[in-house]
């Protein structure tokens, strides 16, 4: 995008103003470094900008730093509609709802870990399903599955999969509350029953990380989040709501298609049907969507409880005595209700986050006890080259909404990636590293190369300097397990 | 099969362009094209399983939509990887329909190497139109 239509505030946000495209009810802010601002491609400017016409929406249309051509909305976009003369829009929270980041802490440092590495990766590839047609670890009724995507991480707990402290360190405790089964398609259910508790694939991954003393950005924040030691080991874990998500984004995108076309609507772009929040239709989708969300969950849970079981039997000592203790888990594709101060007045937002995360300050409420001085534990992931980083929210984010990046997002398209590198050599590339892979599939792995992506470190930064997020620790991983 | 993956439409995902002389060709290459993508050798697969499915919508695109969406359904609720044997798009009274016989097999990794995990069929930029030697789908896919 040329600069004449763009107005820089500060040296990380950039202003597209209304004046750029008819219809738009607010303007729309890029998050970036120049680098990564003149790195991303105009269809990020197209879709911000549209989104930015979209009825209810407040303040401004905005884009994180890893922001990359999405449907509808980019991926790193973030909108606030008026819940009351808003909408809601399953484009602005992505087919797969509530994929999110897990970061699990351990007592272990690298040195205990190494010789053991090759022989728990080894295991946690077979004891956790991944990949395509990899069925979930738990065999569920209809009715139970039901109850679970109702229940959220309460159901884990009820079941013995969850300590009480692993509700209390994920977002919304593991569990949004107007979650509804009866709006669901049996498709979603029947997609979702075969896939709980399972990794998946794309970009999706579990992986065995170190923080290295060199890497930790602030000592005394990392202690108060648990990282304590020198190469302390800690686990990652990146996957979503499966097909069951991707079905209810597809079920209500479909239906909104059709309130759109019963009401009239002139949609710039189908990925970006809505229906006004309050509405029949939107708040069944709402309902759905809380649904997914507490599957997602569910879905991490499971992993973790298997990682305890590996570790465990590995180690030969009891989960607790190996300080397998959840940091945070946050998800960075939502709809969420909260409330923000917008013109002096307090009012309640429908906050969509696709690829991106919430970031709240430190004070707010909605993030765990432990970590009110500190501010909300964000995760943002980078490949199984580079590494990935944990972070915290910061005042400064307010004009966000308190958000901040999610992931480095794509450099090089999933065909170009597999055409240009082969499976078998990545592995053995990264073994030489120091990173031991598994993976389902060597063209998913191909797919999946460090250098198909941005890099981490400026994405992280950037964050940093727009005043989104703190960085605490770059996290740099030695065991990966891919779908 | 006529189709062709497109580089550059879908850099997170995937996109191809499928073309059929009929209705029933580029509905079964656009199928033809997600098999090909979830498994390394379309051929290779077993005809164990049969079925029939029936779909209707009142858009033939929209309902090119939904035939896909059936693919993805077989895949994660049953676990099936099925190829298109017959197949039939009709219209009536603004109502199109598709029926189709599929077969294939269950989904095992000891026994096919397989791809990546078609998610959902995306709207973002999908088309179904007539041209002058027959039908032209675009199609992008969440993986």
């Amino acid at each position: 995008m040329t600069s004449d239509k763009m107005k820089k505030i500060t040296d990380t946000v950039w202003e597209i103003p209304r004046s750029f495209k008819n219809g738009m009810r607010v303007p729309a802010r890029i998050y970036a470094t120049e680098k990564l601002l003149n790195a991303m491609e105009e269809g990020v400017f197209e879709q911000i900008t549209n989104v930015a016409t979209l009825p209810g929406i407040v303040e401004f249309a905005i884009c994180m730093p890893d922001g990359h051509y999405g449907y509808g909305f980019p991926i790193g976009g973030v909108a606030a509609f008026d819940s009351v003369e808003g909408i809601i829009s399953p484009g602005g929270i992505g087919f797969d709802i509530n994929c999110g980041m897990r970061l699990v802490n351990t007592s272990l440092s690298y040195e205990e870990v190494k010789p053991m590495l090759e022989k728990l990766v080894d295991k946690l590839f077979y004891r956790i399903p991944a990949g395509v047609g990899g069925k979930g670890m738990l065999s569920l009724s209809k009715t139970e599955f039901c109850t679970m995507v109702e229940d959220g991480m309460n159901w884990c707990l009820k079941k013995g999969y969850a300590y009480e402290d692993d509700l209390r360190h994920t977002e919304e405790n593991g569990c949004m509350k107007g979650a509804d089964a009866s709006v669901l398609s049996k498709e979603a259910i029947e997609r979702g029953l075969s896939q709980v508790g399972s990794l998946g694939s794309g970009n999706h991954y579990l992986e065995i990380q170190v923080a290295k003393p060199e890497n930790i950005f602030d000592r005394e924040l990392a202690e108060k989040l648990g990282i304590t030691m020198p190469n302390q080991i800690l686990i990652m874990i990146h996957t979503g709501s499966r097909g069951f998500g991707h079905q209810v984004a597809s079920d209500y995108l479909k239906s909104f298609l059709s309130y759109a076309q019963k009401e009239g609507i002139n949609l710039r772009d189908r990925e970006l049907a809505y229906a006004p929040f309050q509405s029949k239709e939107g708040q069944r989708y709402f309902s759905a969507m809380q649904c997914a969300v507490n599957m997602a969950f569910v879905n991490r849970q499971l992993v973790l409880h298997r990682i305890r079981e590996v570790f465990s039997e590995v180690f030969g000592k009891d989960p607790s005595d190996l300080g397998l203790n959840l940091i945070y888990d946050i998800t960075h594709n939502t709809a969420k209700l909260e409330r923000h101060t917008i013109d002096g007045r307090e009012k309640e937002l429908v906050i969509h986050r696709k690829g991106a995360t919430r970031a709240f300050a430190p004070g707010m409420g909605g993030i765990p006890y432990k970590y009110r001085k500190t501010g909300q534990p964000v995760i943002i992931g980078g490949s199984m080259e580079t590494g990935s980083y944990l972070l915290v929210g910061m005042e400064s984010g307010r004009e966000a909404f308190y958000t901040t990046a999610h992931g480095s997002g794509r450099r090089i398209g999933r065909r170009k990636a597999k055409k240009a590198f082969k499976g078998k050599d990545i592995l053995s590339y990264l073994k030489n590293k120091g990173v031991y892979v598994r993976a389902v599939s060597m063209s998913g792995l191909a797919e999946e190369v460090g250098e198909a992506y941005k890099n981490i470190d400026q994405v992280a930064e950037a964050t940093e300097l727009a005043g989104l997020s703190r960085r605490v620790v770059k996290l740099i991983p030695i065991g990966n397990i891919k779908g | 099969m006529a189709y062709r993956y497109l580089d550059d439409i879908a850099g997170s995902d995937v996109a191809f362009e499928a073309r059929g002389a009929t209705e029933e060709e580029v509905f079964a290459s656009a199928w033809e094209a997600c098999l090909a993508l979830s498994v390394k050798d379309p051929d290779s697969i077993e005809l164990v399983v049969e079925k029939q499915i029936r779909l209707e919508e009142s858009t033939m695109e929209i309902l090119l939509l939904d035939f896909l969406q059936e693919f993805i359904y077989q895949k994660d609720a049953e676990g099936l990887f099925l190829r298109v044997r017959d197949i039939a798009v009709t219209s009536d009274n603004g109502l199109f329909c598709v029926e189709a016989r599929i077969a294939g097999d269950y989904i095992d990794p000891g026994k096919y190497e397989l791809g990546v995990d078609i998610k959902a069929v995306t709207l973002h930029q999908f088309m179904l139109k007539q041209t002058r030697s027959g039908y032209l789908a675009r199609v992008v896919l969440d993986i």
